[in-house]
């Protein structure tokens, strides 16, 4: 049987992780690659290091192809410092706590432009029961606003689809969001994803997502939406009992 | 002998003629800083305690004539002509107990890296020595780093729990070593059918053509795309493994799924193919149809494609499939 957030509570984790809450200091045990490692790989790595808590990751990726950095922790070390070695490495990228568990990597002229695609604000998103697996896999499907956005001066053939694909069984999670922008939205997925754990045992992950826009402005740009899962193995024992 | 445990040494003396004679005496070690001895039972026994490796010898001494002349007038056969000295040896070894995070990893391809990986730490005394790693199969790859480990799948196990990390901790040429419980590489292999659901229509539909074909609005026109939310048909799959585990059980329940569907043919072909990508075991794969053609009046309308499915990029599945405005037909 499926669990859901009531929207009381996704409200409440809306706001507390939006307003109140801040990321607990974390540590993150040594992880060295004598290679260099795609970032979102390497970011990957760090979260699945992480001791005492956990965190997803909010990736927003516009390099191709991706870029790579060195991980080289070789000592137990706070993961503020870990993020700013991997991430500082990746000129024009930053990062930054948005909720309990969730941290954003993006680059930082896209992520102050107001007209950049994950800027866009959606005047209602509301999902039930829906697993961010799918969200963060197919987010046209869920706003409408992206999906017009991005099919904007493309031609659209009239004519339908076969094979609607595949989706989670996993239990989902319940939001109901106004006037927020897309990337406040998936931050807020991810958010209430890592904390339905706590309401509803399941062997399933948490995941962040991951954004990734391929070709360049002289060809079509491609968006490629995914998600990714950083939580550490033992992450169950950081659920409030 | 470990360090901080102790044993017990004895003494006994003789008299030339072989009668046992009560004495009191001391212990002594020749080297305190590897082992101390304390005398018990009034001398017979000597009480050592491992302190550090190494190798100690341990020596009775001390026992008083005043017994043995009073024994001599006992016993005819003085003067007394006994060893009065004892001697045992002993080492202390190091110690070193090896704690591996998981028994179970996924192989191949996935979003969920945490599922790929395990982590092994040890506790070891005494300090100052060096670990040796060791994995009896290539089914994982083994990075050492001092006193921990990690290892990550390599290669799918031949059978399940046959890699086991060993780790050897020497000090002073004292080694002592530890191994993990058997672990396991599963790799996705097949799929389980778990349920097919027709579309109950429980919830709204977005495209009512598809409720009523021919009848309805489907909303298929310029700057928009054809989009519904409800299948017509559900399939519910668990990904498994060759020796029939399903990953959820085994705590693998991050695989990611992804498909591939051949274009499609039929009185309706050309329709575009979708394709999707999830994560989880188990999970849910919906068959359905949009487009002008149901819009047009449907039913009538068919297209056939081949998808496969992947887990971790392993290909698990290969389905006919057979949609038209009202049904999906899914072979097997």
């Amino acid at each position: 049987m499926e669990k859901t957030i009531s929207p009381v509570i996704a409200m409440f984790l809306l706001f507390g992780s939006i307003c109140l809450a801040q990321p607990r200091s974390l540590t993150v045990s040594p992880v060295a690659f004598d290679h260099k490692l795609p970032l979102s790989q390497a970011l990957a790595l760090l979260g699945t290091r992480v001791q005492n808590g956990y965190v997803s990751f909010g990736i927003d990726l516009r390099n191709t192809p991706e870029p790579e950095v060195e991980l080289k922790i070789t000592e137990p070390t706070r993961l503020e410092i870990a993020l700013a070695q991997v991430v500082g490495q990746v000129r024009g990228y930053g990062y930054q706590p948005i909720s309990e568990h969730v941290i954003e990597v993006y680059p930082v002229e896209e992520w102050s432009d107001p007209a950049d695609v994950l800027n866009l604000r959606v005047g209602n998103f509301v999902v039930k029961n829906e697993t961010a697996t799918n969200i963060f896999s197919k987010p046209t499907r869920f706003i409408p606003e992206l999906r017009d956005y991005l099919l904007k001066g493309k031609t659209v053939q009239a004519c339908g689809s076969i094979g609607p694909g595949l989706s989670s069984a996993g239990p989902g999670i319940t939001l109901d969001l106004r006037g927020m922008t897309v990337r406040q939205i998936l931050d807020s997925a991810a958010e209430a994803d890592a904390t339905l754990r706590a309401h509803a045992k399941t062997h399933d992950l948490p995941v962040g997502w991951l954004h990734r826009v391929e070709g360049d402005h002289q060809s079509e740009l491609v968006h490629i939406w995914s998600f990714l899962s950083t939580v550490p193995r033992e992450w169950e024992h950081y659920l409030p009992q | 002998m470990a360090k901080g445990s102790t044993n017990q040494l004895s003494f006994t003396d003789k008299w030339n003629t072989g009668s046992q004679f009560s004495t009191t005496g001391t212990w002594t070690s020749s080297q305190t800083s590897v082992a101390t001895v304390s005398s018990t039972n009034n001398g017979y026994n000597g009480l050592v305690t491992g302190v550090s490796p190494g190798t100690a010898n341990f020596t009775a001494s001390g026992f008083g004539n005043v017994y043995i002349s009073s024994y001599c007038n006992y016993d005819p056969s003085c003067p007394y002509n006994s060893s009065f000295q004892g001697s045992g040896g002993g080492s202390v070894k190091p110690t070193v107990t090896l704690s591996c995070d998981t028994t179970h990893l996924t192989l191949g391809t996935t979003d969920f890296p945490g599922t790929k990986s395990g982590s092994c730490t040890t506790t070891s005394s005494p300090p100052g020595g060096t670990f040796g790693w060791t994995v009896n199969t290539s089914a994982v790859t083994l990075s050492a780093n001092g006193n921990s480990a990690t290892y990550s799948s390599n290669a799918e196990s031949s059978t399940q729990g046959d890699t086991v990390v060993k780790v050897t901790y020497t000090v002073n040429s004292q080694s002592a070593s530890g191994s993990s419980q058997g672990i396991t590489v599963h790799k996705p292999t097949s799929l389980k059918t778990v349920s097919t659901v027709p579309n109950d229509h429980t919830t709204t539909c977005t495209v009512p053509c598809l409720l009523n074909p021919g009848k309805g609005t489907c909303t298929i026109k310029a700057g928009t795309s054809c989009n519904y939310t409800e299948p017509i048909t559900r399939r519910r799959y668990s990904v498994v493994d060759k020796w029939g585990n399903l990953f959820q059980n085994v705590q693998l329940s991050g695989v990611t799924i992804t498909e591939s569907v051949t274009a499609s043919q039929g009185s309706c072909g050309g329709n575009k193919v979708e394709t999707g990508r999830t994560g989880g075991s188990p999970f849910y794969d919906d068959f359905g149809k949009c487009d002008s053609c149901c819009e047009a009046g449907g039913p009538g309308c068919t297209s056939t494609a081949t998808q496969t499915l992947y887990a971790n990029g392993f290909s698990v599945r290969n389905e006919n499939i057979t949609v038209t405005c009202t049904s999906a037909t899914l072979n097997p």
